[in-house]
């Protein structure tokens, strides 16, 4: 086979024609590159954007991430390649296991993670996080959502997490959440997880296809801190159902190198998930 | 007087432990290591009013809320991850044919530890600021008797029957899991009865030949059931993965029912919940072709 042929054949793409980043993978390449070697962290049911980017920062300057794939305590460091981003809860995954976790033994290490991931059907300007779903059990859910999974403990014990939402919109992006699965912020200010009694050090971004928010160090409101191009800070007020506030400092993102493209393509996201 | 009694029974006498109203817990996570050969038969014989308490949960609990048999349902999620962000049953009925006391994986874990450790409760501080207090008629706020913010006590929930699936045991009852274990073992200790769904039967010596890989011996165990890929079309753990196909062909059928057409359903019951005999006739209508390409190939870490 020619070069190109093998290049192809892989799936890889990594020339002057290759095709530029998707949003998903710029999103994903933004979180990598938060990730700090070393970091302990759990990847979060149906989240193949945020562990494509955990994934990514470990092929790259993080090969000492310890990681738990649920139950699996795993370094993937060496990985050849990831072959489903699609479901977390796979037993494929227990071939690069160094230790193999009861969920209980999970629960129990959550205080030591630096970093986890929340999804939300709802997110609101604090960072409290609704997968519970919109509407009332007694009235008919007006859109039931898949539930809590272990977001509510999780949340209040891990030492950081980052919200995940796939859509910015104002449906997504709500002044209140019609119900909480996670407590961010609570109603806001930055002792407001103290009172109530949540030891984790709460959510630091909200992570969309349009920005990142981070929160206020006084008030903990959400405030747009990056853009992913070409969206623009009126862009995100606009879609956005809740006022955030602006960072002085707010930009764009970097765009992702071609080397980071390429790992991500070629050993993270082979079935191309992120590319659609 | 005879020897050492044997505890392995059909699929069918297990389900027949589960009556109508119990209280039932399942082990496994989301598509890994649900017992679907036990739990098609409750399916089959529609057992019903039942409270179903679990960890993450999928089609199986998805298939049973669809089928009328739910009473009460404590599970953290229902869903198949990117196959189905929300079970299609779930989804639609959730609140109208059956209730749904709100839990996070943690208060799934206090409510079985309380259980297992014969305490009225046992505080949690996941929950505050959360809805989920609101939404769980069973747990109460508490002041910390130490002066801190206050905590959610969580009460006891003793299942009648826990189900969960091992990789192999023998004929006593000693389980294996050679993998991860899930909250498999409390939900075995939170039981009255255990019955564990295994992909083999084993020797008493195999056991003994590795004995660090027992995660359950059998003085927690009351039923062995011998299904080999008893979890499909959800994967088993060390034996095969998820038949992503056959969960396709469950949401598209269930999605049509939860939208008013119940004809692909109907067919999708007919084929492989009312129609099989037994576990046995349900591979066979699922096929060689499609069971043999399930397997943890390519040098994959597997079972011994």
């Amino acid at each position: 086979m020619s070069e190109a042929a093998v290049r192809a054949a892989a799936g890889a793409e990594t020339d002057a024609g290759a095709p530029p980043a998707t949003i998903k993978e710029t999103m994903a390449v933004f979180m990598a590159r938060q990730v700090r070697n070393g970091d302990y962290i759990s990847l979060g049911t149906n989240l193949p954007i945020p562990t494509a980017g955990v994934l990514l920062a470990h092929l790259t300057h993080a090969p000492d991430l310890k990681i738990n794939v649920l139950s699996y305590f795993v370094n993937l460091s060496a990985m050849e390649r990831f072959e489903d981003l699609t479901q977390i809860a796979n037993p494929r995954v227990q071939k690069w296991a160094e230790a193999v976790m009861s969920l209980e033994a999970m629960v129990n290490a959550i205080p030591r993670m630096d970093l986890c991931f929340a999804g939300g059907l709802q997110v609101d300007r604090y960072g409290n996080t609704n997968l519970i779903g919109v509407g009332r059990q007694e009235r008919g859910w007006k859109f039931r959502g898949p539930g809590s999974v272990g977001t509510a403990t999780v949340m209040a014990l891990v030492k950081k997490y980052w919200i995940f939402v796939g859509e910015h919109s104002p449906r997504t992006l709500v002044e209140q959440c019609e119900h909480r699965s996670s407590a961010g912020w609570d109603l806001g200010g930055a002792g407001a997880r103290r009172k109530l009694g949540l030891p984790g050090g709460g959510p630091e971004y909200i992570i969309t296809p349009k920005c990142v928010f981070d929160f206020d160090e006084e008030t903990k409101e959400a405030r747009i801190r990056w853009l992913f191009p070409p969206v623009s800070v009126e862009d995100v007020i606009e879609n956005t159902g809740f006022r955030p506030l602006v960072h002085p400092q707010a930009g764009p993102v970097q765009a992702p190198t071609e080397d980071e493209l390429a790992v991500l393509r070629q050993r993270v996201d082979i079935k191309g998930l992120l590319r659609r | 007087m005879g020897g050492r009694a044997s505890l392995v029974v059909s699929v069918e006498e297990a389900a027949s432990w589960i009556k109508d109203g119990d209280t039932i817990g399942i082990g496994g996570f989301v598509t890994t290591n649900k017992p679907m050969a036990v739990l098609r038969r409750l399916m089959k014989e529609r057992r019903k009013d039942l409270t179903v308490v679990a960890p993450p949960s999928s089609i199986e609990v998805d298939m049973m809320a669809g089928l009328g048999m739910l009473k009460s349902l404590l599970t953290p999620y229902v869903g198949a991850e990117a196959l189905a962000p929300v079970g299609p049953f779930f989804g639609k009925l959730a609140g109208r044919a059956f209730q749904v006391e709100e839990v996070d994986l943690g208060m799934v874990i206090a409510f079985l530890r309380a259980q297992v450790y014969g305490l009225p409760f046992m505080p949690a501080r996941g929950p505050a600021g959360t809805s989920l207090p609101e939404l769980n008629r069973r747990v109460k706020w508490m002041d910390d008797p130490f002066g801190g913010p206050r905590l959610l006590a969580v009460p006891p929930i003793e299942l009648d029957v826990g189900i969960i699936v091992a990789a192999q045991a023998d004929q006593y009852g000693n389980v294996q899991h050679l993998g991860a274990t899930f909250i498999d073992s409390l939900v075995a200790q939170a039981a009255k009865k255990v019955i564990v769904q295994v992909e083999r039967l084993v020797s008493n010596e195999e056991i003994k030949r590795d004995p660090l890989n027992t995660t359950l011996p059998c003085e927690f165990v009351d039923a062995v059931v011998v299904a080999p890929f008893g979890c499909h079309p959800l994967s088993g753990q060390g034996f095969y993965g998820l038949d992503e196909g056959g969960v396709k062909e469950y949401i598209r059928a269930a999605r049509s029912a939860a939208e008013g057409s119940p004809e692909t359903w109907n067919n999708y019951l007919i084929r492989y919940v009312d129609g099989p005999e037994n576990h046995a006739a349900y591979l066979q209508e699922v096929g060689f072709e499609r069971i043999l390409g399930l397997g943890l190939e390519n040098g994959e870490v597997s079972a011994r």
